[in-house]
C-alpha cells in the first residue's frame, strides 16, 4: 500500500474529490493563533470594563465564556469552516463527505474540546490523532468533520516560451498532466535538472529541444501563445 | 535509486502536508523503529539509572541530549522503507556505529539545539555531506518549506514534556486520596527516591513515544523539498511515457487508446457541425430591424419588468400631532424613569423581565399540566330537584289528603287495598322527602328503604317510624309487583298507625323523628 496524505472521496457523479486532512503539527500552530487572538481579545475586554468595577467584571466573565466556547463554532459555521488561526494555514473543517461542516457538528467537536484536552494541553486529542490515518482527534470522530487543507491555487501559466506545438495525440491525461506541470514547475528547476527531466523523453517527442518543445506543448493546453 | 518501487506517494505537497507525511511513515513503521530505539537506548538508561541518588535526574537528560546520535539507526530505516526495502534489526544495528561516527562531536555539541536538526539529518546521513559543502546544501533545502522544520521541534520538545507531566498527573489521578499522596511533597522531599525513578521513567516513556515521529517528521520535510527541487513526479511520469511506448507486449493497450482517441477525435467534428446547421437557419430568415423590434417588444413585455406593490400605513400630520399631546405625559414618565436608573438597574430589568418572560411562556406552554395539579373546585353539587313522582306515584305534598289515615282506612275497608297502601307509601315518600332524604328519580323501593335505615343512625328518634316504612315497603311491594293479597288485619293496622307515626305536627322534619 503506498503512503498518502490525500484522501480521495467519490461523489454520488462519481466525480472523484481530493481532500487532504491536515495532521497534528499544522492545526497545533492554527491552534495556537486562535488562542492568540482569544488572549488578546479577553485581555482587552477585562481592561476596558474593569473601568465599570463589579458589573464590568460580571460582563466580561460572560464574554469570556461566550468567547472560549462560541468562537470557533462561530467562525466554523459562518466562515466556511475556518477560524483566523485555521485561514492563516490554509486549512478547514468540514464533515466526512466533503460538505461544508453544520452547526451541531461544529458545536459538537468544540464542546468535546474538553476530552481532548484531558489531561492537559490536549493530550488526548493529540495521541488520538496520531492513532487514525485522517488524524481526528476526539471531537472529529464523535462530530464526524475532518480538518482539511484547502485546495491548492491555480499555478500562473507563463513558461517564458513563445510559440505552440500540439500534444501527441496518443498522450492520456495523465500524461498531459505531467507534460504541464513540467512546464509550471520549471522555474523552480535549475536548467541542467530541466534538460535531464525533458531528455527522458527524447525517444517520444523526437526533437532536438526537448525542453522548448514540451513547453510549446503545455502553451498550447493552456492556451497561451 | 530506484522510484518505481517507492512506497510513498511522490508528488510535492505543501510543508506541512509533508509533516502530516511524516506522520503516517512513523505510523506505518513505528515498531521497527521503537524495537531499534528500545534496544539502543534502554540498556543505557536503565544504567543511568544506578547513578547515585542526587545525580538519579540526569539520566533522562543524558538520554535526551544524545537525542541526535539515536535518531540515526530510525532515519536509516526510513530512508530504506521508504523505497521499498525495509531493512531487518539486525542489519539497521550494525549499520549504526558507522553512522553514529559521522559528525557526532558537532552533532552533540554546538548542533545539538539547532532547531532544523530533524530536517538537516538526512544531509549529514544520507548525503554525506560536511564543511562547505553542506553548508550550501542547507541554506538551498531551506530556502523553503522550513518553517516547519523548526516548529516542529519546538512542538516535539512541549509534547514530550507535556508528556512525561501528562503521565504523572494520571498516575496521581488514580492514587486514592486514603493514600493520602502529596503532591508537592513528591517534587522537593529527599526520601521520595522512588518518585525520581518514576519522573524518569516518564521522561523516558515520552521520548522513545515522540523521538520516531520526529524523525519521520523531518525526513518527510527533507524528502519533501527534494522533491519539489528535483521534480522526482514529473520524472516518474516521464519515465513512464517512455516505458509505455517502447515496442514490448504492452503495444496492445496503445492500440486500444489509440482507437478510443480516434473515436473521440471523429465525434467532435460531428458535433460541431450539427450545432452550426442548428443554429444558422433562424440567422438568416430575420433581418437586423426586425429582430432588433422584435428583441425590444420582449425586453419591454411584462417578463422583464416585475412589478410589486407594497402597502404600508403611514399616520397623517393632524393624527400625529394629537399622539404627540396624547403620549406627552408618558415620554416625560418614561424620561424619567431612564433618568433615575442607572445601567446598570437596566440590565438588571432587562434580566428580571426575560425571567419573567420565560416563566410565563413556561406557564402558558404547560398549562394543562400545571392545571391537573392544581386544587380543584369541587362545584358543590347543586340541592337535586325534589322529585315529582316515583314508581309512578304523585309525590307533591298537595295530593295528599288531611287525614291520611281515616282515608287509607276508609279505602282498606272498601276493598280498595292498592289504593289503600298506595296513599300510605305515597304519603311516607313525601314525609321523608320532607326531612331531607335524597332520594332520586332512579331509585327504586330497597334503595328508598336503605336511605330510610340510613337516616335513622343520625335519628335515633325516628326508628320507630322507620320500621313501619319497613313493612309498609314490604307490603306494598308484594301487593304492587306480587298481587300477593295482604292480610286484612295487618293492612288496617298499618293505615291506622300512619297517623301516629308519621303525621307532620309543626314542622316537617321533627316529625319523623316522632
Amino acid at each position: 500500500m503506498i503512503l498518502d496524505t490525500r484522501l480521495s472521496l467519490e461523489t454520488p457523479e462519481g466525480a472523484a474529490l481530493p481532500l487532504a486532512p491536515a495532521g497534528l503539527g499544522v492545526r497545533i500552530m492554527a491552534f495556537l493563533i486562535d488562542m492568540l487572538i482569544k488572549s488578546v481579545a479577553i485581555i482587552i475586554v477585562f481592561t476596558l470594563l474593569g473601568i465599570f468595577g463589579g458589573m464590568g467584571m460580571g460582563i466580561a466573565l460572560i464574554l469570556t465564556f461566550l468567547l472560549e466556547w462560541f468562537y470557533p463554532v462561530y467562525f466554523e459555521v459562518w466562515h466556511q469552516g475556518r477560524t483566523p488561526g485555521k485561514k492563516n494555514l490554509n486549512i478547514r473543517v468540514i464533515n466526512d463527505d466533503g460538505t461544508p461542516v453544520t452547526f451541531g457538528a461544529s458545536l459538537l467537536r468544540n464542546l468535546l474540546r474538553v476530552v481532548d484536552f484531558l489531561p492537559l494541553v490536549y493530550l488526548t486529542g493529540i495521541i488520538t490523532s496520531l492513532f487514525n490515518a485522517r488524524f481526528k482527534r476526539l471531537g472529529d470522530l464523535v462530530a464526524g468533520t475532518l480538518v482539511v487543507y484547502d485546495a491548492d491555487p491555480t499555478p500562473d501559466p507563463d513558461f517564458d516560451i513563445k510559440g505552440r506545438q500540439p500534444v501527441p495525440t496518443d498522450f492520456t491525461t495523465d500524461e498531459q498532466r505531467a507534460l504541464l506541470a513540467f512546464a509550471e514547475r520549471s522555474k523552480r528547476l535549475s536548467p541542467e535538472r530541466q534538460s535531464e527531466l525533458a531528455g527522458i523523453l527524447l525517444p517520444v517527442l523526437k526533437t532536438d529541444e526537448p525542453v522548448i518543445t514540451i513547453k510549446q506543448m503545455a502553451n498550447s493546453m493552456v492556451g497561451r501563445q | 535509486m530506484n522510484l518505481d518501487q517507492v512506497t510513498i506517494e511522490i508528488r510535492p505537497r505543501r510543508a506541512w502536508e509533508a509533516v502530516d507525511l511524516g506522520l503516517l511513515m512513523a505510523r506505518r513503521w513505528w515498531w521497527p523503529m521503537t524495537k531499534v530505539w528500545l534496544l539502543l537506548t534502554l540498556p543505557l538508561f536503565l544504567l543511568f539509572n544506578l547513578l547515585p541518588q542526587d545525580w538519579l535526574w540526569l539520566s533522562t537528560v543524558i538520554i535526551w541530549w544524545l537525542k541526535p546520535l539515536f535518531e540515526r539507526p530510525l532515519l536509516h530505516i526510513l530512508s530504506q522503507a521508504v523505497f521499498g526495502y525495509l531493512p531487518t534489526t539486525r542489519e539497521t544495528l550494525a549499520a549504526f556505529p558507522a553512522q553514529a561516527r559521522r559528525q557526532l562531536f558537532l552533532s552533540l555539541t554546538w548542533r545539538r539545539l539547532s532547531l532544523t536538526r530533524s530536517m538537516d539529518l538526512p544531509v549529514i546521513q544520507l548525503e554525506g555531506l560536511k564543511g562547505e559543502r553542506r553548508k550550501q546544501r542547507l541554506r538551498i533545502l531551506h530556502r523553503e518549506d522550513s518553517n516547519p522544520a523548526t516548529w516542529l521541534t519546538l512542538i516535539g520538545v512541549h509534547v514530550e514534556s507535556f508528556l512525561s507531566l501528562g503521565l504523572l498527573i494520571l498516575l496521581y489521578a488514580f492514587v486514592p486520596s486514603e493514600v493520602g499522596l502529596d503532591w508537592v511533597d513528591l517534587w522537593f522531599s529527599e526520601e521520595a527516591f522512588w518518585f525520581t525513578y518514576l519522573t524518569n521513567a516518564c521522561g523516558y516513556f515520552a521520548l522513545s513515544l515522540v523521538a520516531p515521529f520526529y524523525v519521520a517528521c523531518g525526513f518527510s520535510l527533507y524528502l519533501n523539498r527534494r522533491i519539489k527541487l528535483e521534480a522526482w513526479d514529473i520524472d516518474i511520469a516521464f519515465q513512464r511515457i517512455v516505458n509505455k511506448r517502447r515496442p514490448q507486449p504492452q503495444a496492445q493497450t496503445t492500440a486500444a487508446l489509440a482507437i478510443v482517441f480516434v473515436c473521440f477525435l471523429t465525434l467532435l467534428p460531428v458535433h460541431d457541425t450539427q450545432a452550426q446547421d442548428s443554429a444558422t437557419p433562424p440567422a438568416q430568415t430575420l433581418n437586423r430591424e426586425s429582430a432588433k423590434v422584435a428583441i425590444e417588444a420582449v425586453l419591454a413585455g411584462d417578463d422583464f419588468h416585475q412589478k410589486d406593490t407594497i402597502r404600508y400605513p403611514t399616520l397623517s400630520n393632524k393624527d400625529e400631532k394629537e399622539r404627540e399631546s396624547k403620549l406627552k405625559w408618558l415620554r416625560e414618565l418614561i424620561d424619567a424613569v431612564a433618568a433615575v436608573l442607572r445601567l446598570a438597574s437596566w440590565l438588571e430589568l432587562l434580566l428580571w423581565a426575560g425571567v419573567i418572560a420565560l416563566l410565563i411562556w413556561v406557564a402558558f406552554r404547560y398549562r394543562h399540566w400545571l392545571a391537573a395539579y392544581l386544587p380543584q373546585r369541587v362545584p358543590e353539587t347543586a340541592r337535586r330537584a325534589r322529585p315529582v313522582t316515583l314508581f309512578g306515584l304523585d309525590l307533591s305534598r298537595e295530593s295528599l289528603p288531611d287525614d291520611v289515615s281515616a282515608q287509607a282506612v276508609s279505602l282498606w275497608q272498601q276493598g280498595e287495598q292498592r289504593p289503600a297502601l298506595a296513599l300510605l307509601y305515597r304519603a311516607c315518600l313525601i314525609r321523608l322527602l320532607d326531612a331531607g332524604l335524597e332520594i332520586e328519580d332512579g331509585h327504586t323501593e330497597r334503595e328508598c328503604l336503605r336511605l330510610a335505615h340510613d337516616y335513622t343512625r343520625d335519628h335515633p328518634a325516628a326508628t320507630e317510624a322507620i320500621a313501619y316504612f319497613d313493612e309498609l315497603t314490604q307490603c306494598w311491594q308484594r301487593l304492587a309487583y306480587g298481587h300477593i293479597p295482604v292480610d286484612e288485619a295487618a293492612g288496617l293496622t298499618l293505615c291506622r298507625q300512619w297517623n301516629s307515626l308519621w303525621r307532620p305536627t309543626a314542622t316537617a322534619g321533627e316529625t319523623v323523628h316522632g
